[in-house]
């Protein structure tokens, strides 16, 4: 009998891609918007061309034509590459604008941590570009704020027990919870 | 204290991640267009057949029909393309807004109080800037940390050597301690 086999275990993890609907929807909404106008005009006008182009053959009453396709087919491909190159260039320009966005943000996060390993800790994010961004900028304005308190309670605690003069039954308490909480920094 | 501008720094995505975005993008723009033709080359490239009155009238009837028929091609195209763009903008901005929400989420857990671990990269992870600074953060301020509990138990061994030297080192210490801390702002 064939001995169970030792199977390695595999994890199924799975790898979930949408993880920020304001930066990554908010991108794909304004695409769509785009592609959904560029759609409508080019709706409208193939309908207008196209329509035109088969009532004027219809109404010349002689036809050299083997299929509808060849009649409508110069105004067709005009549109068609119309189209394209007019959704393609302003995708493109929405990507270019949407980066510059994420640069001006970051950029201006990046600085703002860059900083505070200096210590300041007390300047503003205010990091401009997409909301997103403004709101990132916000939680790091917070974790830099929190550390900033922390740091300022443990200076004046320290400080006033260096100047306590107090006795030594006294002292030591406050010592090791000064201890504890210099632990907490960046735990 | 300054904090370096935007401007100053190198683009946190790189030149092979905007290009390669690009091209998926025109690429899925000439896809859509392909399709479209396809539907209007099969709708309208049926031959012509019969007499004159036979033509007149196909071509009448076209010019009725072509209003469902473009509606409903420019439709599909819509659809396929909002999906492709929608997709692109999902995989393709992954790159940057997974390392912002891990950020984030290792965020949370310092201001908590957890022990923060530093933020991974993944392949082709972008933003990567953000993160080394981050990571650069709570390393330099975990660092600090170690030497300031290594100068206050230095102070405590000292105790060993009677009462007072003790608190003299302990009052030392503090002073540092302060001193130190003091470039926080």
């Amino acid at each position: 009998m064939k001995a169970g086999s030792a199977r390695p275990e595999r994890k199924f993890r799975r790898k979930i891609r949408y993880v920020n609907p304001r930066l990554q929807g908010g991108a794909a909404l304004v695409f769509s918007g785009m592609i959904v106008a560029g759609g409508v005009l080019f709706g409208s006008l193939v309908y207008r061309d196209v329509g035109k182009a088969l009532w004027a053959a219809a109404m010349r009453g002689h036809y050299m034509f083997e299929t509808p396709y060849e009649i409508v087919r110069n105004a067709l491909l005009w549109h068609l590459a119309g189209l394209s190159a007019t959704v393609a260039c302003l995708s493109a320009g929405v990507f270019f604008f949407l980066l510059r966005a994420i640069h001006r943000g970051i950029g201006r996060v990046t600085g703002v941590l860059r900083g505070s390993e200096e210590g300041e800790l007390s300047t503003p994010t205010d990091a401009g570009g997409l909301t997103e961004f403004s709101r990132f900028g916000e939680v790091v304005d917070a974790a830099r704020g929190d550390t900033l308190q922390r740091i300022v309670a443990i200076r004046e605690e320290a400080a006033s027990l260096a100047a306590s003069g107090l006795p030594p039954e006294a002292f030591r308490p406050r010592w090791d919870e000064l201890k504890r909480k210099v632990r907490e920094i960046a735990p | 204290m300054s904090v370096p501008s935007a401007g100053n720094m190198a683009p946190p995505t790189s030149r092979g991640f905007r290009i390669r975005f690009v091209l998926r993008l025109f690429l899925a723009f000439a896809a859509g267009a392909v399709v479209l033709f396809a539907i209007f080359h099969f709708v309208l490239s049926r031959p012509f057949t019969g007499d004159y009155a036979g033509v007149f009238h196909a071509l009448r009837n076209l010019s009725v029909f072509l209003r469902p028929v473009i509606a409903t091609s420019v439709l599909v195209y819509v659809l396929l393309m909002c999906g492709a763009t929608g997709a692109l903008c999902v995989y393709g901005l992954h790159k940057v807004a997974g390392p912002l929400y891990r950020l984030e989420r290792v965020m949370e857990e310092f201001r908590a109080g957890s022990p923060t671990r530093t933020v991974s990269f993944r392949e082709g992870d972008q933003i990567q800037a953000l993160v080394q600074a981050f990571n650069a953060w709570v390393g330099n301020l975990r660092q600090e940390r170690v030497r300031w509990i290594a100068s206050m138990e230095k102070a405590e061994r000292e105790c060993l050597q009677g009462e007072e030297a003790c608190r003299a080192r302990m009052e030392e210490a503090l002073r540092q301690l302060v001193a130190d801390l003091s470039r926080f702002r």
